[in-house]
Formats: C-alpha cells, sequence, structure tokens
C-alpha cells in the first residue's frame, strides 16, 4: 500500500496554522516562575490590561512555575455567570496584566479546582462565586470551611487580601467557632472585619468602626500584625488584645463563661470589658488565668492583667484607664468608657489584679507606676497598691487600723463562708450555737474574720487552732485556751475586735512567741511598766491589754492612753519592739506606729530599743 | 591579656555565675522539701494522769512542734522507742489545760476574769515520726512513766511483715491505705533528696574545676 506522505504533511500543517490561529501564547516573566496562558477566547486589550470573557464553553489555561521549579496549568473553564444582590448580573471574566498575574476576576466556578488570583492559588468547590479586583478578593463558598491559599511568590506574599463568606449566610468555621459575616485571609493570618459584633468563643467583639482585627488561637503577643488582633489560647486560659496601629482595636466583653479563671458570680450584672486604644509601637492587654497556690494547689488565683500602652477596662459601672499621653493611670468611679458595651448603674465587679503595666517610651519598654498593681475585688472596689495579696481599701469604722480590701485570692472574693474561711486559715471555726450560726452565715462577717487574721503576723495566726462563736460564752464575755482554741461572743450579731485581738495576745503568750518572751515582757519589766487600763493588773493580761489597746487603734487614741510624748518612754517603745518580735504585730503595723511617731522601725532601731530596757537580742 | 583570653574568662565567670546560682537554688528548695512525718497523739489530761488515746501519723510542709511554756503549762516528755528497745526520739511538751477567761462591762471594757486551770482536757502533742518506732511512752515531770502506747502498726518493717504473711487476720483496707500513703509520701522524700544530692555533688565538682582552671591558666602564661 502506498502510503501518501503528502496528505499527511498538508493535514499536519492545516492543524498546526489551525492552533496557531486559534491560541494565543502570554509568555511573561512572573516574578521568580513562570506564567504561560494557553486560550482559545478573544481578549481585548486596553490599559496594558488583557481582559478574557468567558462564555459557556471557554478556557483558559495558566501554566506557572512555582519557586521549587514544579511547573502546574491552572485551567479556568465551565466558568459561569451570577448575579448580585441587587439583581445585576455578572458575566465571568479574567483579567491579566502584563505580567501576566491575574489583577481583576469575576466568575462562579463550575467546577472543583485551583484558580489563581494574584499571586496566591486558591482551592475552590463548586458554586464558588469570586470578586477579586485591586488585591481584594471576595470570596462566597457552599459549605463552612475555608482552604487558605497558598503562594506563588514569596516575595510578593501576601499582596491579596481574602474574604471569605458563606453562600448560605450561616458562617465560616475559624478554628472551632463558626463566624458569620465573613472572615478574612492575609498574608497567613485570619481576620475579621466585616462584623459590628461578634461572639468568639467566650467572648464579644464589637467592632462598628470595622478595624481589621486579625484572630489567632496561640495566645501571644505579636507585634507583627498590622492591625488590631486578638489572640486566644483557651487551654492555658490566655487571651491577649492588641493593636499595633494608631488605632484603637475592637471593644471586648469577657462571658460568664471563660477559659480565662474569671468567676462571675453574679453573671447577669457583672460587667467586664477590655479596649485596646492602638500604638504604633504595640499595644495590648493581656489577661491570663493564674496558677493556684498550696500543697494542693487548692487556692485558686484571679487572673492577672499586663498591658502596654493605652487600654480600657470597664468593671461595674466604672473604669480603669490608661493614657499614654500623659502616662497616667485612671480608676474612673462613675461611668464606663467603652461606648460599644454599656454598664448599666448596677452592674457589678468580677475580680482581677492589673499587675503588669508598661508604657513604651523612646523606643524603649519602662514600667508605668513601678511596682504598684490595681485590684479589682468582688464587691464592686478597685484599689492601688503593692502587694496583690491584699490591698487596703478602706478601715473599719470601729477599728481605725483594720482594714478591709481586695485580695487576689478567689476565696476572698468569692467564698465568704465558714467553709472558705477554714480553707484558707485552717482554723475551725465552730458555731457553738444559734446566734454563732447566724453569725457565720454572713458574708460580711466572714470577710471581717479575714480581715482580723490579715492583721495579725503569720506566725500567730498559726496559734490560733480553733474559734468557737457563742451568743454568750459561758461566765465570761471570751476564753483563750492553751489548746489554740478562742471562744468569743457574737450574740448581738457582732464580735469585738479589740476583745478578739486581747484573746490572741494570750495565745501569743502561751506559746512563749517567738521562744523568749517570757524573759523579754516578763523578766525584762515591760510587764509592770506599760499598764494600759486597771485590768492590766491581773496576771497575764498587760500584754494581752496592751495589744488590745494597740492593735487595732488609731494614732490619736494611742497618744491619748500613753501620752503625747509616748515615743520618749522607753517601756512603751520596748514594748513595742517586744510585741513584733514576738508576733504580736505585723511589721506593717510597727512601721505605721513608729513611723506616725517619728521613730524609725528598721531592725536595728527595734532591736535598740528592747536593748535600752536590757534585752540584748544578739 | 589577648581579647581571646578575656572572652574566655569572661564565659567562665558567666558559666561560674550560674552554676553558682543553680546550687543555691538548689540548696532553697532542699530546704522546702524539708518536709517531715510525724505522729500526732491524741493525749487525755486528767489531774495529772495522761492517756493516749489514738495516734496518727500526719505529714507536715512546717516543723509541729508542742507548746513549752513553764510560766505556764507542767512539761512532761515523751519517747519514741523502736523494736530494739533503742530510744529513737526524747522531745518534751506542756500540758496544756491552762484558759484565761475574760469578762466585760456594760460599756464593753474587759473588767474581770484570769488564768483558770482545767482538771481535764484533751490537746494533741506531735512526735517526729520513726519507720521503726514500736512504742510511744509518755513521762510526768517528775520523770513516772505514765503512759504508753504501741505505734507498731506505723512502722515500716511490721507493715511488710504483716504483708508477707498469709491468712493473717488483714486490717482494715482504709487504715492499710492510709499506712502505705505514709510511706509513699517518705519514699518521695527520699527520692527527691537523692536526685538532688547526686545533681548537687555534680554541680560541687565541676565549680571547683572551674575555680582551679584560672590558676592553671596563669601556669601556662
Amino acid at each position: 500500500m502506498k502510503v501518501n506522505y503528502k496528505f499527511f504533511l498538508i493535514a499536519i500543517c492545516i492543524i498546526g496554522v489551525g492552533i496557531i490561529i486559534q491560541s494565543q501564547e502570554i509568555a511573561n516573566q512572573y516574578g521568580d516562575g513562570r506564567v504561560k496562558v494557553d486560550t482559545r477566547i478573544e481578549k481585548k486589550t486596553a490599559n496594558g490590561l488583557d481582559t478574557y470573557d468567558f462564555k459557556a464553553d471557554s478556557s483558559l489555561t495558566v501554566h506557572y512555575t512555582s519557586q521549587n521549579g514544579a511547573s502546574k496549568p491552572v485551567t479556568y473553564s465551565q466558568l459561569e455567570s451570577f448575579q448580585l444582590k441587587n439583581g445585576e448580573n455578572v458575566a465571568p471574566y479574567l483579567v491579566f496584566n502584563e505580567r501576566g498575574k491575574i489583577v481583576e476576576a469575576k466568575f462562579k466556578t463550575g467546577k472543583e479546582g485551583d484558580y489563581i488570583l494574584g499571586n496566591e492559588i486558591v482551592k475552590l468547590k463548586k458554586g464558588s462565586i469570586v470578586s477579586f479586583k485591586d488585591g481584594k478578593a471576595e470570596i462566597k463558598i457552599p459549605g463552612d470551611k475555608i482552604e487558605p491559599p497558598s503562594v506563588i511568590n514569596s516575595k510578593e506574599k501576601g499582596e491579596t487580601s481574602f474574604m471569605y463568606d458563606s453562600l448560605d449566610g450561616q458562617g465560616i468555621f475559624l478554628g472551632a467557632y463558626k463566624i458569620k459575616g465573613g472572615v478574612g485571609f492575609e498574608n497567613g493570618n485570619y481576620f475579621i472585619q466585616n462584623q459590628e459584633q461578634l461572639e468568639l468563643g467566650d467572648i464579644v467583639i464589637a467592632n462598628p468602626n470595622h478595624i481589621k482585627t486579625f484572630i489567632d488561637f496561640k495566645g501571644i503577643i505579636n507585634g507583627g500584625y498590622k492591625g488590631a488582633y486578638i489572640s486566644m489560647d483557651r487551654e492555658r486560659g490566655v487571651l491577649v488584645l492588641g493593636a499595633n496601629i494608631e488605632q484603637a482595636g475592637p471593644a471586648v466583653k469577657i462571658n460568664p463563661e471563660n477559659a480565662y479563671g474569671y468567676y462571675f458570680d453574679s453573671p447577669n450584672t457583672d460587667h467586664m470589658a477590655f479596649k485596646v486604644l492602638g500604638n504604633k509601637d504595640g499595644s495590648y492587654v493581656m489577661i491570663r488565668k493564674s496558677a493556684p497556690l498550696g500543697k494542693n494547689q487548692e487556692f485558686k488565683i484571679v487572673p492577672e492583667i499586663e498591658h502596654l500602652n493605652q487600654f480600657i477596662m470597664d468593671q461595674d459601672y466604672k473604669s480603669v484607664y490608661y493614657n499614654s499621653k500623659n502616662e497616667k493611670m485612671y480608676l474612673r468611679p462613675n461611668g464606663n468608657l467603652i461606648k460599644e458595651f454599656p454598664a448599666s448603674a448596677d452592674s457589678t465587679t468580677v475580680a482581677t489584679t492589673i499587675s503588669g503595666s508598661f508604657k513604651t517610651k523612646n523606643s524603649r519598654i519602662e514600667r508605668v507606676m513601678e511596682d504598684m498593681k490595681v485590684g479589682v475585688g468582688n464587691y464592686n472596689e478597685i484599689v492601688f497598691g503593692k502587694n496583690k495579696r491584699f490591698m487596703r481599701v478602706k478601715a473599719y469604722k470601729d477599728y481605725p487600723r483594720l482594714y478591709t480590701g481586695v485580695s487576689d485570692l478567689e476565696i476572698y472574693n468569692y467564698e465568704l463562708t465558714e467553709a472558705g474561711f477554714e480553707k484558707l486559715t485552717k482554723v475551725n471555726v465552730v458555731a457553738a450555737d444559734s446566734s454563732g450560726t447566724a453569725y457565720l452565715s454572713k458574708q460580711s462577717n466572714i470577710r471581717y474574720l479575714f480581715d482580723l487574721m490579715n492583721s495579725i503576723p503569720t506566725q500567730q495566726a498559726r496559734m490560733l487552732k480553733r474559734l468557737k462563736l457563742y451568743d454568750q460564752v459561758s461566765g465570761a464575755y471570751a476564753r483563750a485556751y492553751s489548746d489554740g482554741t478562742v471562744q468569743m461572743t457574737v450574740g448581738r450579731g457582732y464580735m469585738d475586735g479589740d476583745t478578739w485581738r486581747h484573746e490572741m495576745a494570750h495565745q501569743v503568750d502561751f506559746n512563749g512567741g517567738s521562744g523568749r518572751f517570757n524573759s523579754m515582757w516578763y523578766g525584762s519589766g515591760i510587764d509592770r511598766n506599760v499598764k494600759t487600763s486597771s485590768y492590766s493588773y491581773n496576771g497575764g493580761e498587760t500584754v494581752s491589754e496592751w495589744l488590745a489597746y494597740t492593735g487595732l487603734t488609731s494614732d490619736k487614741q494611742i497618744k491619748n492612753m500613753l501620752g503625747e510624748n509616748w515615743q520618749n518612754n522607753k517601756w512603751y517603745r520596748a514594748a513595742f519592739a517586744v510585741g513584733w518580735h514576738n508576733y504580736l504585730y505585723t511589721h506593717e503595723r510597727i512601721a505605721e506606729i513608729f513611723g506616725r511617731a517619728g521613730l524609725k522601725y528598721d531592725k536595728e532601731s527595734l532591736y535598740r530599743y528592747m536593748s535600752d530596757v536590757g534585752i540584748n537580742i544578739k | 591579656m589577648t581579647i581571646n583570653n578575656t572572652n574566655k574568662r569572661g564565659k567562665q565567670l558567666k558559666v561560674f555565675v550560674h552554676l553558682v546560682l543553680s546550687i543555691v537554688f538548689i540548696l532553697l528548695f532542699i530546704g522546702f522539701v524539708n518536709a517531715e512525718l510525724y505522729y500526732s497523739l491524741d493525749v487525755y489530761y486528767d489531774n495529772g494522769n495522761i492517756k493516749i488515746r489514738n495516734v496518727d501519723v500526719v505529714f507536715s510542709n512546717e516543723p509541729l512542734e508542742n507548746i513549752i511554756n513553764e510560766k505556764y503549762f507542767k512539761t512532761y516528755n515523751l519517747e519514741v522507742i523502736d523494736i530494739n528497745r533503742d530510744k529513737k526520739e526524747a522531745i518534751a511538751f506542756g500540758v496544756l489545760n491552762k484558759f484565761f477567761y475574760d469578762s466585760v462591762n456594760a460599756s464593753g471594757e474587759i473588767v474581770l476574769g484570769g488564768l483558770q486551770e482545767l482538771e481535764n482536757v484533751s490537746f494533741i502533742v506531735y512526735a517526729p515520726y520513726h519507720d521503726t518506732g514500736k512504742e510511744i511512752i509518755i513521762y510526768d515531770e517528775n520523770g513516772n512513766k505514765i503512759s504508753e502506747k504501741d505505734v507498731s502498726s506505723f512502722s515500716k518493717i511490721i507493715i511488710e511483715e504483716l504483708g508477707k504473711e498469709d491468712g493473717k487476720e488483714e486490717e482494715d483496707s482504709k487504715v492499710q491505705e492510709v499506712k502505705k500513703s505514709v510511706f509513699d509520701i517518705k519514699k518521695i522524700i527520699n527520692y527527691k533528696y537523692l536526685i538532688l544530692g547526686v545533681i548537687l555533688v555534680i554541680l560541687l565538682l565541676i565549680l571547683i574545676y572551674l575555680i582551679n582552671q584560672p590558676s592553671q591558666l596563669k601556669k601556662k602564661r
């Protein structure tokens, strides 16, 4: 059989010419890679841009070479038109620039596959609607899960900002949370922007100004975000709200059920909201669940807050506000500052401590308020102080030097019960009768007992084993037993603080103070020289009366009792110093008494006062 | 001195400081884990006589001490005897049978009261635990033996022997559990000490080596 080579040659030529005629090729340098477009669609060129309008049977293939050298074709076919909300019909098209990069596109996918938009490859399911222009891509997807786009050229990473939303409007998953209104993706990070208000797990985000807010689940401070951010790690109990721009981030309200350790004992009224006011040098508020204390971790500690630069915390109908301009921290007693979450006047607080306060100055991070902290108690009290375990709020009316305060111990905030008192103090508290029971049922009384215990040295507190409360102690008002039991009368719903200190002084006396109390107090002659009442002359009562009259009283009362110039009396000075050395007074109390009398109260000075009456401590 | 030598000395100094800090930290930690076991004796005092009503073993991070104050209390003594009849411990304690009572007038001032003595009272006495302890004996202020209590059920040896014997009347499971936990705690404490001791020795050896280093450098020069 004779083969007609001429026929084959002509046929091949015709096919070749056909292909050349029907296909156009763009071969442009494209970043690190190379892009080639094969299509049979007629292109329209204007202003250096090539536009391809798609019809039902149109097909266009982009061949790109990624940085690792792998070449992959991406075919745009079965692109469909779609309708906008206003009913306008949008026909599918792609626009390429001179470098072969897709810079504009609108289409609905007719099949699942990869689609290049700008510098990124997006995986889309069938039925996805894409609107891409000016580096912003809006994509509506069927289903509720985003597959994050991958980058073609890392040098141009992050040039496209994606905003995903679900076609059915039911939301898209970001981590474990389904978010309605759209989830953005930019430069490898997720963000939210469209929502006025959004609930994300245990927080509510209010963003009426539509600030781009990056979201991650690492719970870390991140100065790399170009905008506001929320970084949460529920497992570690860390929430970071930040804004690295000169614009306030969204307002964030904490929900009663949260992973950060905040306990809302009045979920309907407790109110807690934050707002980071933004700073180009970085600004954040970091909320952190605290590690519990105790051998068995039985003492929970309220969450701590650390901040950098300006922020607001609303609690109750009050605000804590740090102003970077004048570098001052404000406690605003009336009214909230975060308008996105208005609080009513009957709202209440949630206990927390602002323990780290920082500012940037000349590009350096410095402490604000040195070692001062801000404590927020559960009873609508906000206060500055150094010791987060107890910050004084106010003195009791009847006892000018007995203070109630704010503590970071959860028990002091939320467990003002007999059980809570026993757990924290290790003192067995017993209601001996109905008056005792009634007394212990009141939170204010338990707080008072805590405050009394807090007014004495730890060593003295350990001497108290049992506190028994009676309507009327048998044959007396109060008793102190050598086994560590103190019996108190609470018949009128009131326990006398001075008497309690009196009985506790008996306990110190029974225990021998820190070891040499007998020789220091009785042997030195102090006992004979510091009588404060006629009752002091009873054996063993001098020290108890001395403590009852000086433990919780004002400086004025001390002067009234001991004389205007008591500080010149060596016995009085020595009595206080011996009291300090033998666990009758805290050093804080001695500092108050001596400081206001113009006496030194360092260790050496206190030893000197003792040595003035023949007590040699060394 | 060359820059290299200066850098070397600087690095050595850094290592030296780190080592010293590590040793200090370990010593502090040893102090922290210095928890002990104690016999907790529930004693009943009645007109000079004492009866040990119950004994428990308790664990405490802080030293548990008895009140001894001759101004107020008679001082009695206690001994822990082991299975070989050797005295393992001798401690004193005060008989806590005193109390102060205070009465007030209409204006709340304490005007009446004083020290009282109870004829009978119960209180707690602590004594350091010994895992070979067999008996606790109490002596009065004149040295007369007035009470004794068998504590061999808390002895490690007795418990281990009991565990080996079959057919013996089984102790209350709760009691066994408590005793087992007592020994587990003891083991943990010993184990911690052993590890920390080894680490401490290694660190000390490195420290001694580093202290000797500069003199060797000098010699080389």
